[in-house]
């Protein structure tokens, strides 16, 4: 049996491990958040871990965050190549963001910024902020 | 999903004639019906672009820039770029217009610099074959291409950027709206690989092989930095470690692109460096001051005089220039230039008590190390203005006190300052006349490293602030975008 969770993390409610898949032939590595876990919960009598019953599934699957329409927008996925290549799809971390300010004097400054972060504070604080002007005011 | 495949004549062409083959770039949409792309709402066709729908122009833009790039690459490799139109963050006078990045990244291909990070698209071209070909979408629909692009589908409306939508124009004319033009040829140029991609700059970490995450141990560096040589460093990225590459993302004016091509072309294209010649009867002082011109000035033009210079006094409490000049103050700068220290109030509001005080200029002396670019608006300042660093504004104000020793009693000595350029040097480039990449200290993640550097001129289409004065010529003499692709590999 395979659950698609947000992380092994979910099944931490019901004492359950996380194995990482061999469905999958690019496990997400490292703090990567995505995995596709077979399902198992310690049993709280024996200690032993086994499969959840009906019910505990249940409990689980109404636990676990629903999947995400765009996987993309969380963990890289590693990949490989028959030449001996490998390689990764990214993710949104790697975005450059153009971001428009229109300052008090009406004039539009366009701008490049290499995090959402940066990007949205710079609209957050427009018109007169340093982050949204590479050039200091004061 | 949509899927709009262009150009690809120059396959065909390429393969008879056993030419290099010019690439192909196939444009697919994530949009929903009546969305994006696919929007049906008529429109007047604008600037040479003949779409009669909302959705028509706006892939038409798509098309004629992956033009432009498919004239400038070379691939046997079709290049991919998933497109979408969402709604991203916006105010009624600031949005974000977009975004796009290498989705896909590999090494250890044939033909690559042994376990270097590659964009894709650059690397299938060196490869000569798709290595994402085969490999299992991620669920998404575009988890194989090579760039993933998105842009704000609610730019114009109330709330968004009010009034200053996209304009869909290919002439360049954008007047006041928005050049997608330009805003998408400078993030496919990321795409393509016009990024270091695979270093967080915030601590010099790299991207580890199975792409997961950066770490101090065990990541692969990216093609790029073999070319990012620092020169306070005296060695390139690919031989420093995570702390030497931390530092030299936060290294202002020092951190070079490093290539003979580079040099040429740099030399082709940009101009000498504009600089401030200043004259002083004292027999040290006298020589070139860089200087940035400040974003509220009126222009600053070569080959004019500023002006005989005066220097404000310090004000550690309320700030030097930061009150309306007192008498004396006003005798030392009325009809001269005045340098003051920067610090505690606006550069306008400094500006301005040096404009009512009757100076015709003004310098503004950085108090942290680096150049400055001072910031602002006041439409009031009429006063042309310009900022040094910390160093050169302490070297101006001794040149001053000393000139002052080299006149008479009733007239001391003055040192004069006039707008010239340095002919040793090229504007935005070091000393070797290598471009200078962008390294602003505090460090901007993501755009610090990965742009050219804003002290370049004429402006260059992968600086971080994309100037209105942009072409769509990315090679010599009027840009270096395509010079540094073709050193990654390109």
């Amino acid at each position: 049996m395979s659950i698609l969770f947000k992380s092994c993390a979910a099944s931490v409610l019901l004492a359950a491990a996380c194995a990482a898949s061999a469905a999958d032939d690019a496990p997400p590595a490292g703090n990567a958040p995505v995995a596709l876990g077979q399902v198992a919960v310690r049993d709280a009598v024996t200690g032993r871990l086994r499969e959840p019953t009906a019910a505990e599934m249940k409990a689980l699957q109404a636990a676990a965050p629903a999947p995400q329409a765009r996987k993309s927008a969380g963990a890289t996925r590693a990949k490989h190549h028959k030449s001996g290549a490998t390689g990764a799809r990214l993710n949104d971390s790697f975005m450059s963001y153009s971001v428009m300010v229109k300052q008090p004097d009406g004039r539009l400054l366009e701008y490049c910024f290499g995090s959402k972060e940066d990007a949205e504070a710079a609209v957050s604080a427009a018109p007169s902020s340093s982050q949204s002007n590479p050039a200091p005011t004061e | 999903m949509k899927s709009v495949k262009i150009l690809a004549l120059p396959f065909a062409l390429a393969a008879i004639a056993g030419a290099a083959q010019a690439a192909t770039i196939v444009i697919t949409s994530r949009d929903a019906p009546g969305v994006g792309f696919n929007d049906p709402t008529p429109v007047a066709p604008v600037g040479g672009n003949d779409g009669t729908t909302l959705g028509q122009q706006r892939l038409n833009v798509y098309k004629y820039v992956a033009g432009i790039w498919e004239q400038n690459l070379e691939s046997t490799v079709p290049i991919t770029v998933n497109a979408g139109w969402e709604p991203l963050s916006c105010t009624a006078t600031s949005a974000v217009l977009g975004s796009a990045a290498a989705w896909n990244a590999w090494h250890d291909f044939p033909g690559a610099k042994p376990g270097t990070w590659y964009a894709q698209a650059l690397a299938n071209k060196i490869a000569k074959v798709n290595l994402s070909d085969g490999h299992p979408d991620d669920g998404s629909g575009y988890g194989n291409v090579d760039i993933k692009t998105q842009f704000n589908i609610n730019l114009g409306k109330t709330g968004c950027l009010d009034n200053t939508p996209f304009y869909l124009g290919l002439d360049g004319n954008a007047g006041s709206q928005v050049n997608f033009v330009e805003t998408l040829l400078h993030e496919l140029g990321h795409g393509l690989g016009f990024s270091v991609l695979a270093v967080n700059t915030s601590n010099g970490w790299r991207l580890l092989p199975d792409g997961s995450d950066f770490a101090p141990t065990g990541g692969l560096p990216a093609v790029w930095e073999g070319f990012m040589y620092d020169n306070t460093a005296g060695k390139t990225w690919l031989d420093m470690s995570n702390d030497e590459r931390k530092a030299s993302a936060i290294n202002p004016l020092k951190l070079a692109w490093k290539s003979d091509a580079m040099v040429a072309a740099a030399n082709a294209t940009l101009t000498h460096t504009p600089t401030m010649k200043v004259s002083t009867p004292a027999p040290t002082g006298s020589g070139f001051y860089d200087y940035s011109t400040a974003t509220f000035s009126p222009p600053v033009v070569t080959g004019t005089s500023f002006g005989a210079l005066a220097t404000v006094p310090a004000d550690p409490v309320n700030g030097g220039g930061c009150l309306p000049f007192d008498s004396a103050t006003t005798a030392a700068v009325v009809g001269k230039v005045a340098i003051i220290d920067r610090g505690v109030c606006p550069f306008t509001q400094k500006v301005k008590n040096a404009q009512n005080a009757g100076a015709v200029g003004v310098i503004l002396a950085n108090n942290v190390a680096g150049a400055l670019v001072p910031g602002g608006s006041d439409p009031g300042v009429v006063l042309r203005t310009v900022g040094v660093s910390l160093d050169d504004g302490a070297r101006l104000k001794a040149v001053v006190a000393d000139a002052a020793k080299y006149g008479t009693r009733g007239k001391p000595g003055v040192a004069s300052d006039v707008f010239a350029v340095d002919p040793s040097r090229r504007a935005g480039a070091d000393l070797a006349g290598r471009p200078l990449l962008y390294t602003p200290n505090p460090l901007v993640p993501g755009s610090s490293v990965s742009h050219w550097d804003v002290s370049a001129f004429p402006n260059l289409l992968m600086e971080p602030n994309i100037s209105p004065d942009l072409g769509t010529t990315l090679v010599p003499p009027k840009d270096l975008t395509k010079t540094l692709l073709t050193d990654l590999g390109w």
